[in-house]
């Protein structure tokens, strides 16, 4: 109960931050991935077409 | 001892002999207390359920001790402490409604008892067996726990009101609780196990005055780490507004009206926390209109001659900046609130602090705001950037504030200028280019200052400031131009590779946050990086090797990630020394289970940029592979369900990174993934077994659509038969129907790829 008495949110803690940099880590292996796959947008756009 | 003994069936005689100590009626008063005593502590340390098959003789032992008959105080609060660590493995007894009523009553009538500590422990009791047998409070809530509890937030004794005030608190968060079950299974489309019987919204009417009473008890100088009745009553407000959204606020309203402007600063100070407090639970479109009016008030009791109203004044402006930015984010509100927090910044560091959060969601919800071209552009300009200079000119006086260790407000402050940089547009970027000169200056005068540190505090701050210059570093770095970052890069590289050698760069905190930097410039450089490389090679081994302190182990791992993909082939002279700590981190049992997915997906990562060159290491990696793919976890434990799916999750980013990295991203495919070939079965067996389990995630799905797509493009025809399977199919039919966008796009991607190799081998002959 202390803690939620005036409490308030952080984004920028090293915990939010460390969150943060592993999910900036996983989407750029994915859009690399993706890259790979000829998923990228304008390769995408083009597969739709066929 | 017995907690010792007990869970090996050693020492069967204690609790009978015990027992008969408490019930023997030729036991005196101090063998009776001291036997419910140590039944006490053992209820309270052993596992319940060891303790559950002599649940009843114990339980008939506690409430022979509790009961109004006991002459002595003593024995009835040994006994009413032993109840509250015991209710745990009460269930059985609970279930009964007998036993319940007799439980229940004894347990009321303790709490009528004219010994304090007798009072206190048995409302302790009524507060927990609350929170633990929700369900069964119907009969007893109108006919005595309301009234018990309402006396007891009356009490001029301030441990009984605290009793009081946290019985509604719980009440509160079940009732928060049993919402949330109710939406869920409504999403299901099933009953809930559970439901609320609104108690909160009952009593409201009742417990909202008092509690606003409370409100106005503060103490004239306050001890920041004393709980009170007064801040119990503040918290307990909030959870209401939580727990009974729109229909709290005509109860607190007046009381806000009438005392606001009030003469004592006690009735001021209440008034403003009434209202900080509901901001969350109603409507927020309800609010809006309310909080516009409130503002002006607001504003101006930042400068309350009560530094306690000042600072509640704070707190509920930055949680106004939080929760409802729309009601300030206007003409009318916006500049004389800029002015105000700017000034309020010089204020007592308690002040300071609350006024640095409120600029840290300003900030987020101006650049959530701004107008875009689309959403993924930087807007050119936001209603902060005439501003900007000035508060990131006073946020980084701030920091440098003499004070700035009390009230964590050197933090607060430099979290607001990494909130702000971050939620900065395209006009604000000079400012952006001239604090991360400030910033790289501060860190270099910094490092030049290690030999003056001499007590163990100055130890600390020196360590924090280190850290937080490295986290606003990083946050700089994502603002800068492709073209400016090798302008800076050199002069960023120097201060991070000399803090790594420094005293301080042995602190974990300080090494993640210098790893998170470089993995930032990693990013922003790409190959550029490569220079720096060899200098920096020896503190990632450092890193890598850092598993008594996992978060920076965990860091080097994922840096060892962003090298690959900045680098690619130009890995391939450090590959033998990284794979080697890497397997070794991962059989060591040392290493914190949760670096372990991490390491799987940067094999993937590695076999991605060296391609046809992770032959040497291959056969290792997938025996590996296999091992980690074939895990298995305690199901009932939602921390290990997650922990298998991450898990899952490194094996599938590892294989699709070696199908990807064998095959070559040419038109061409390499006959190297051939190689792969005799694992193919297995690898296909271990999405099966993903696609029956229920637990997986969307993510889960995603990974495995999109190996199975890669599984095509490298194996053409021949795998089709694999494929052929309803745990397959319905697998992608899951993809393609989920609401994560990553899930339907590969799930959509694979399907035309098998769809692509049917057409294909029905039109060879």
């Amino acid at each position: 109960r202390f803690s939620q008495f005036k409490s308030k949110s952080s984004k920028q803690d090293q915990n939010s931050r460390r969150q943060r940099l592993l999910e900036i880590q996983k989407k750029n292996r994915f859009d690399y991935q993706n890259h790979v796959r000829k998923l990228t947008e304008g390769d995408w756009k083009d597969e739709e077409k066929d | 001892i017995a907690c010792a003994e007990l869970p090996h069936n050693l020492w069967p005689e204690l609790i009978p002999y015990l027992l008969r100590n408490v019930t023997n009626p030729s036991s005196t008063e101090m063998m009776k207390e001291a036997t419910l005593e140590a039944v006490g502590y053992i209820c309270q340390d052993i596992e319940p359920e060891i303790l559950q098959p002599q649940s009843n003789e114990i339980l008939t032992a506690i409430v022979h001790g509790m009961k109004k008959e006991e002459p002595s105080n003593h024995v009835r609060l040994a006994a009413t402490n032993a109840l509250l660590n015991s209710l745990e493995f009460t269930k059985a007894n609970f279930d009964k409604e007998t036993e319940r009523h007799f439980i229940m009553q004894v347990v009321c009538e303790a709490t009528q008892s004219t010994d304090t500590r007798v009072r206190v422990a048995a409302l302790q009791c009524l507060v927990k067996i609350m929170s633990l047998f929700y369900q069964y409070m119907k009969h007893y809530m109108g006919p005595a726990l309301f009234a018990i509890t309402v006396e007891a937030i009356e009490s001029d004794i301030d441990e009984i009101a605290l009793q009081g005030i946290e019985f509604w608190s719980t009440v509160c968060d079940e009732e928060v609780d049993l919402a949330i079950e109710l939406s869920e299974a409504a999403e299901q489309g099933r009953p809930p196990e559970r439901t609320s019987m609104f108690y909160a919204k009952g009593a409201l009417q009742y417990l909202v005055p008092l509690l606003l009473a409370t409100l106005a008890k503060q103490e004239e100088y306050d001890d920041d780490d004393e709980w009170n009745p007064c801040k119990a009553a503040g918290v307990c407000l909030m959870l209401m507004a939580t727990c009974c959204e729109d229909d709290v606020v005509p109860h607190v309203l007046p009381f806000v009206k009438d005392n606001i402007r009030h003469a004592d600063w006690r009735y001021r100070d209440a008034a403003v926390m009434a209202f900080g407090s509901i901001l969350e639970g109603p409507d927020p479109e309800k609010l809006k209109p309310v909080v516009e009016q409130a503002m002006p008030m607001l504003i101006e009791l930042l400068s309350d001659g009560s530094v306690v109203v000042r600072d509640t004044a704070a707190w509920t402006v930055g949680r106004v900046c939080e929760i409802l930015p729309d009601a300030v984010i206007n003409e009318n509100c916006l500049n004389p609130l800029l002015h105000a927090l700017i000034k309020g910044l010089e204020a007592e560091p308690r002040v300071a602090s609350n006024i640095c959060w409120a600029f840290s969601s300003l900030a987020e919800a101006a650049f959530e705001n701004a107008d875009t071209a689309d959403e993924n552009s930087e807007p050119d300009t936001y209603c902060l950037s005439t501003y900007f200079e000035s508060i990131v000119q006073r946020l980084l006086e701030t920091t440098d504030r003499a004070d700035g260790n009390q009230h964590n407000l050197r933090n607060a402050a430099y979290e607001a200028l990494m909130e702000l940089v971050k939620n900065s547009p395209k006009d604000c970027y000079v400012i952006v280019q001239k604090t991360t000169v400030i910033i790289l200056e501060r860190l270099e005068r910094v490092l030049g200052m290690e030999s003056a540190i001499q007590s163990t505090n100055d130890r600390v701050q020196y360590n924090d400031l280190q850290s937080l210059l490295c986290a606003t570093l990083q946050s700089v770095l994502r603002k800068v131009t492709p073209e400016d970052a090798p302008k800076i890069s050199d002069q960023i590289m120097t201060a991070l590779l000399s803090m790594f050698q420094n005293t301080s760069g042995k602190s974990g905190n300080v090494q993640e946050d210098a790893l998170l930097a470089v993995s930032t410039l990693i990013e922003v450089l790409g190959e550029n990086f490569e220079k720096y490389l060899e200098a920096f090679k020896p503190y990632l081994l450092v890193g890598l090797k850092n598993y008594a302190e996992y978060q920076v182990c965990l860091a080097a791992v994922g840096l060892v990630g962003d090298l690959c993909r900045a680098l690619s082939l130009k890995m391939l002279p450090y590959c033998n020394e990284l794979m080697m700590m890497l397997l070794e981190n991962l059989s060591n049992e040392n290493v914190h289970r949760s670096v372990k997915p991490q390491i799987l997906s940067v094999f993937g990562d590695i076999a991605m940029a060296i391609g046809p060159n992770f032959k040497p290491y291959l056969e290792v990696v997938l025996t590996t592979l296999q091992q980690a793919s074939q895990a298995q976890v305690d199901k009932t434990d939602y921390d290990m369900i997650d922990y298998l799916n991450e898990l899952r999750e490194g094996c599938l980013e590892a294989y699709t990174g070696i199908v990807q990295g064998l095959k070559g991203d040419g038109d061409q495919i390499s006959s190297d993934v051939n190689l792969l070939q005799p694992h193919v079965a297995h690898i296909i067996s271990f999405i099966e077994h993903i696609s029956v389990d229920e637990d997986k995630s969307d993510s889960n799905i995603a990974a495995c659509c999109g190996l199975i797509g890669d599984l095509c493009t490298a194996y053409t025809m021949s795998i089709l038969p694999m494929l052929e399977k309803d745990t397959i199919q319905s697998l992608l039919t899951q993809g393609r129907r989920s609401k994560v966008q990553k899930a339907k796009t590969l799930a959509t991607w694979a399907t035309k790829e098998i769809r692509k190799l049917k057409n294909t081998s029905w039109s060879v002959p």
